[in-house]
């Protein structure tokens, strides 16, 4: 169906094929109707045409055998009954001069019929009134031509049955043909009209289907992070649905790059003012030593390096720790954001990960610390994932570091790695669930929610960081397409469920591919 | 044969960065020659001896460039592909010193042909140690051309 007819037209077009498709059907089967019921009525005709002219006949072969009593009999009277039936002959021959009035073929039968019937009744009256003048001889003399005449119209009538039946058949022959004719255009009708809609039903759902189809998949791959299909042709309201959402989409990666870069360069305008910070303050530790050098000198008086020294090792010393720490934590935080704004830029090498090399490495990596913490580790069987070595490596690094770092003092500490995940999980085909459980800490429920949060952190007391390791972490598992969730009770542990392709998807990494170098663009600039 | 002194050209819009610089290079016994630029285009001026450094004559002395790589006008890395893309000044060492620890960034520098990148803030220790091997790398390239 034609994609540039708007769903309301479609529809109508649904709707109104079949309808007009049904009038015409409706027209055709109302006029065979009217057919059938002509022919059944000439059949009726046919059959009263017939009856009639036997009828004729047994009246006249009635008003012969009276008229032939009348001559032999001594009563000289004819019977109530040959003269009822002479009574009604000519009636009826008038009555079947009407029948057959529109049929020319009939007419001169029964013209003949008529004359006959005539004569008939001529000779039964010379009969009638011979038997009652008692001329006996003449009236027996006479019944010889009246059979003859009888015959004669036995034949006459034979010829216009014949006629009508022979009508007659012909007629049972188009009745038959109409009859026919009524069950096919039935059929046919039906048959059109349920054809015309499953077609047009067909054409305009699969119009309508596909590109619905086609929404609902954006839909996914919008929460996915992937791109999005080229935008649907045609000027229907899915068209328009299509379009607003390709344009939403847009705007909001669009604001999720300005925020990307916004963080980017933010964080480096940052760094400018710390470098000076840091640098000056080791400058002013290094004139602190140089000052002291001073002091010690000979010809310096007793009380003025004491109290000079008192001011460089107390007062001065102090201001310039706490300058150094702030800046120490500054540039931690300044680090943070700009690792998160990293995560969220840097280039992914898609390939397949040997997850379970990858975990093994991580684990050699931590081997001090998690001999440190006496903590035990298990691994699994873990399947190899489709995605970025470096960031794959990043997250299982993080979600395992955490797992040391936040065991329960209270027991012995274990971890298990491996590639298995809750049934019915309600994710998307094509990911693959691994888990890091841990017997730690745990986590309340209340902090759930914020725990993919950057920058805030739950047991600060136990570990350093500013708090963005599972933030990254979320941001790359997302940027593979993949989910990231956690199940966990305080005092019994933390699992933590992570959702990785286990294919190569459509298409490489959409998030924020034209997002060029810093140095690039006017906005890091400084004028 | 006598050999002029190094000369280290600087190009830094910030002056506490600078003064930074110039300090650590004072501590390690590096003043002798510090020139210190604002910005990208006054860099490339005094290379080629051009605007306001006309009167230069560019090819006079061996030069050590550092470049910041944010800088109003142009910017350092616009610097670094000019000058090596130019056969005359495309053997001047360059140091990036700068913010950015932006893998893609010091990749993109080490493609344009940078000596060294270093980020602040900065080991100075690390930055002298590499100042003073280009100098002396410097000086001995230059020592048969001469």
């Amino acid at each position: 169906m034609n994609t540039q007819f708007t769903i309301f037209k479609k529809g109508m077009t649904l709707i109104a094929v079949p309808l007009l498709i049904q009038a015409v059907f409706l027209a055709v089967l109302v006029k065979a109707q009217t057919d059938q019921v002509r022919a059944q009525e000439r059949v009726v005709h046919t059959k009263d045409v017939i009856a009639k002219v036997e009828e004729l006949h047994r009246g006249l072969v009635e008003a012969y055998a009276g008229t032939r009593g009348l001559v032999f009999s001594v009563s000289g009277t004819l019977s109530r009954r040959t003269e009822a039936a002479l009574k009604r002959i000519p009636s009826q021959v008038a009555d079947l001069r009407e029948l057959v009035s529109d049929n020319r073929e009939q007419s001169p039968k029964i013209t003949e019929l008529s004359g006959q019937v005539d004569g008939f009744l001529r000779w039964a009256a010379e009969e009638d009134r011979m038997a009652h003048a008692g001329d006996r001889e003449r009236a027996i003399a006479g019944l010889g031509p009246g059979a003859e005449q009888l015959n004669a119209i036995r034949t006459t009538i034979d010829a216009i049955r014949g006629v009508e039946e022979d009508l007659d058949r012909r007629r049972m022959e188009g009745l038959r043909l109409s009859a026919d004719r009524q069950g096919r255009t039935l059929f046919f009708g039906g048959a059109v009209i349920v054809g015309s809609t499953v077609i047009l039903a067909v054409l305009f759902l699969q119009g309508i289907i596909q590109r619905l189809g086609v929404l609902r998949d954006n839909a996914r791959r919008f929460a996915e992070g992937k791109p999005l299909n080229a935008p649907l042709s045609g000027h229907d309201e899915i068209t328009e649905v299509d379009r607003a959402f390709h344009e939403m989409a847009d705007n909001l990666g669009q604001q999720k790059q300005e925020n990307e870069m916004f963080v980017y360069s933010v964080s480096h305008d940052l760094r400018s003012p710390l470098v000076n910070l840091q640098g000056f303050s080791e400058e002013l530790s290094l004139s602190c030593s140089e000052l002291r050098e001073l002091f010690r000198r000979d010809d310096v008086p007793e009380a003025v390096r004491r109290r000079g020294m008192q001011l460089m090792d107390r007062d001065i010393e102090e201001s310039i720790r706490f300058i150094q720490a702030a800046v120490g934590r500054l540039a931690r935080i300044i680090d943070a954001l700009l690792r998160l704004s990293r995560a969220g830029r840097v280039e992914y090498q898609w390939q397949e990960v040997d997850v379970a090399a990858t975990v093994a490495k991580i684990v050699d990596a931590l081997h001090d610390s998690i001999v440190e913490a006496k903590v035990e580790v298990a691994i699994g069987e873990l399947p190899p994932a489709w995605g970025d070595p470096t960031a794959v490596e990043q997250i299982f690094a993080n979600l395992i570091a955490n797992a040391v770092q936040y065991l329960d003092p209270a027991r012995p500490g274990k971890i298990e790695v491996d590639g298995r995940g809750p049934d019915g999980n309600g994710l998307p085909p094509g990911l693959r669930i691994y888990q890091v459980r841990d017997n730690g800490l745990g986590i309340p429920e209340a902090y759930h929610p914020r725990m993919f949060t950057a920058f805030s952190r739950l047991h600060a007391g136990v570990a350093q960081g500013e708090g963005i390791g599972l933030a990254l972490v979320r941001r790359m598992v997302e940027r593979h397409g993949g989910r990231i969730w956690l199940e966990s009770a305080s005092g019994t542990g933390t699992t933590f469920f992570v959702a990785l392709p286990d294919a190569p998807r459509h298409s490489p990494s959409p998030v924020l591919a034209a997002v060029g170098p810093p140095s690039d663009g006017a906005a890091f600039s400084r004028h | 044969m006598p050999t002029e002194p190094l000369l280290i050209v600087l190009a830094e819009d910030d002056d506490g960065h600078a003064s930074l610089v110039q300090r650590n290079l004072e501590r390690a016994g590096l003043a002798n020659g510090l020139e210190r630029l604002k910005d990208g285009q006054e860099a490339l001026d005094f290379i080629r001896g051009e605007g306001s450094f006309s009167g230069r004559n560019a090819s006079q002395q061996p030069v050590l460039l550092l470049l910041d790589i944010k800088m109003p006008r142009v910017d350092g890395v616009e610097v670094l592909r000019q000058i090596k893309a130019d056969p005359k000044t495309a053997l001047i060492p360059v140091i990036m010193l700068t913010t950015t620890d932006d893998p893609r960034e010091i990749q993109r520098c080490y493609e344009l042909g940078c000596s060294v990148y270093i980020t602040k803030p900065v080991d100075y220790q690390g930055f002298v140690e590499a100042i003073k091997r280009l100098g002396l790398f410097l000086q001995v390239v230059r020592v048969p051309a001469q």
